[in-house]
């Protein structure tokens, strides 16, 4: 085989299917940024947020601490509705005073993002 | 009464003549041989076993003198006839149709688009620049295998070997090697799904050895959650965009995104069952057991086959390295962001090479989960060695 047609081979493959790829990097780097944008104006949690304590269960909302990031959100979301399925066992009603964020000196990730991590690449 | 032994005793002379004890030489016992190892990596040692044992089994069968399952000579180029081989062949060469029209690696590709998630790709589209990069193993290896004396169809047949993708290499072979010689599907596929299983072992050192302890060391930014609506987007767009640039890639990619479409939309979950299950289950029996019907002895104990081998383990250190170097490319340009060890996951071989990934980034900081950031090159190689085939197919 004629060198000329390898080396044409070797370059015109490498060049095309990055530029296929890279079409679709921006293609979806876009998109990501479009739907990501209208997805967090549609939330409707962000606008409910206020600052307050001793506040009952009905509302879980409410006991959202102001000026958390969207993780914190969720996991006081998910604490919260654990409480509330105790109340719906126990018939005794459960309040949140407080949610503080506890110090981590072992590891520099938060205990419930290593077991959800742990719990994803378990089927692995 | 001596006429009944006479006809006794020729009839048994008759079926010794014609018995396989008779016709065995030493390369069909070499062969035979040869399968049973084959058979024993994938059953003992578990050496993607759902495809090899099949192929290993395919071989036995095939070597097996006189059995009548496959006759290659049905296949040449020149006199190919699908009347042909309904009317005189046997049952390894009806099953083998599949292989040479083409039709069961693009259904195997809708099975895989039914079971991949391709999430952790579309959170992070950069990784179809890593999925990109491991493709340069292919090319490489194209140059490597002509100056090896291979001729164009056979170095394009080798080198996709590269793409760590059984079903693309079984199609881009079944499309380039139409006429006989010493490079066959079976050896082929036989070289590609043995170094598929072999990565936990060729990976590694050549990630370490391209990076540093630091660079190993990155803990990458978590990876954004993406929407049902990103998910159905995403198999059209990248139907429509791959198959306008590159439409010889087609038929893989366009049934792999199908597959997926299935799966994201929730509304077929019958068919995604199915495609996933039960259809990829009889696609594999059919072409693994007719793939191996190709490996027949002649076309194995020759120089070639030596040179395959040697080819495709340089094809998969090549993709590895590519990957990895790119990674180090986006290490610098991302300030550090950009862990240089997913780019091996670019090397197409689902999740084998993004579990790789996770453990040699494990080995150095064991609390730093990569896995979810390696399966968005992983999935991206998937589609990157797909536009290969393609582009391949078009120039050859």
């Amino acid at each position: 085989m004629d060198a000329t047609f390898v080396g044409a081979v070797v370059l015109t493959g490498i060049v095309v299917v990055f530029i296929a790829l890279i079409l679709l990097v921006l293609y979806f780097s876009i998109q990501g940024k479009i739907l990501s944008k209208s997805l967090y104006d549609s939330n409707d949690v962000k606008k409910n947020l206020k600052p307050t304590e001793n506040k009952t269960l009905d509302n879980i909302h409410q006991i959202v601490l102001p000026q958390t990031n969207s993780d914190e959100d969720e996991v006081v979301a998910v604490i919260s509705a654990v409480i509330a399925s105790l109340s719906v066992s126990d018939g005794k009603t459960y309040k949140v005073k407080s949610i503080k964020p506890v110090k981590s000196y072992s590891s520099s990730r938060p205990a419930w993002a290593m077991a959800g991590l742990r719990e994803n690449t378990t089927p692995f | 009464m001596s006429e009944v032994i006479d006809i006794f005793i020729n009839t048994l002379k008759d079926l010794w003549f014609e018995s396989g004890l008779y016709a065995m030489d030493w390369r069909s016992i070499v062969m035979i041989l040869i399968s049973f190892v084959f058979m024993y990596l994938a059953i003992v040692k578990g050496f993607e076993p759902l495809l090899l044992l099949p192929i290993a089994f395919g071989m036995f069968l095939t070597n097996l003198p006189h059995a009548g399952m496959y006759h290659p000579e049905l296949f040449n180029a020149e006199t190919f006839s699908v009347g042909a081989v309904l009317k005189e062949g046997g049952l390894l060469d009806m099953l083998y149709l599949g292989v040479k029209l083409q039709i069961y690696p693009p259904l195997i590709f809708l099975g895989i688009g039914c079971m991949t998630d391709f999430g952790p790709l579309i959170s992070n589209p950069k990784s179809f620049l890593l999925g990109a990069a491991a493709q340069g193993g292919i090319f490489f290896t194209f140059a490597g295998a002509a100056v090896l004396g291979f001729n164009a169809a056979q170095s394009g047949a080798i080198s996709i070997i590269g793409g760590a993708d059984g079903p693309t290499a079984i199609y881009v072979a079944s499309k380039l090697l139409t006429g006989g010689g010493s490079v066959t599907i079976g050896t082929i596929a036989l070289a590609a799904y043995t170094y598929m299983a072999l990565v936990p072992l060729i990976q590694p050192p050549i990630m370490k050895a391209l990076t540093t302890k630091k660079e190993r060391a990155v803990v990458m930014e978590q990876l954004r959650p993406v929407s049902k609506t990103e998910k159905i987007i995403f198999p059209i767009v990248v139907t429509l965009i791959i198959a306008l640039l590159v439409p010889s890639a087609t038929p893989l990619v366009g049934m792999l995104m199908f597959g997926n479409l299935l799966r994201e939309s929730g509304v077929c979950e019958r068919l995604v069952k199915t495609a996933q299950n039960e259809l990829m289950n009889i696609i594999t029996i059919f072409l693994g057991t007719s793939v191996g019907a190709t490996t027949k002895a002649e076309n194995v104990i020759n120089p070639s086959f030596a040179k395959i081998m040697a080819l495709g383990v340089l094809a998969f250190a090549l993709g590895t390295a590519c990957g990895v170097l790119f990674g180090k490319i986006m290490y610098k340009v991302t300030g550090g962001k950009v862990n240089p060890l997913i780019g091996s996951a670019g090397v197409s071989a689902v999740p084998m090479a993004a579990r790789v990934s996770q453990k040699v980034g494990a080995q150095t900081d064991p609390t730093n989960f990569l896995l979810m950031h390696a399966m968005g090159p992983n999935v991206a190689g998937v589609i990157g060695s797909a536009v290969a085939a393609g582009v391949l197919l078009s120039i050859i």
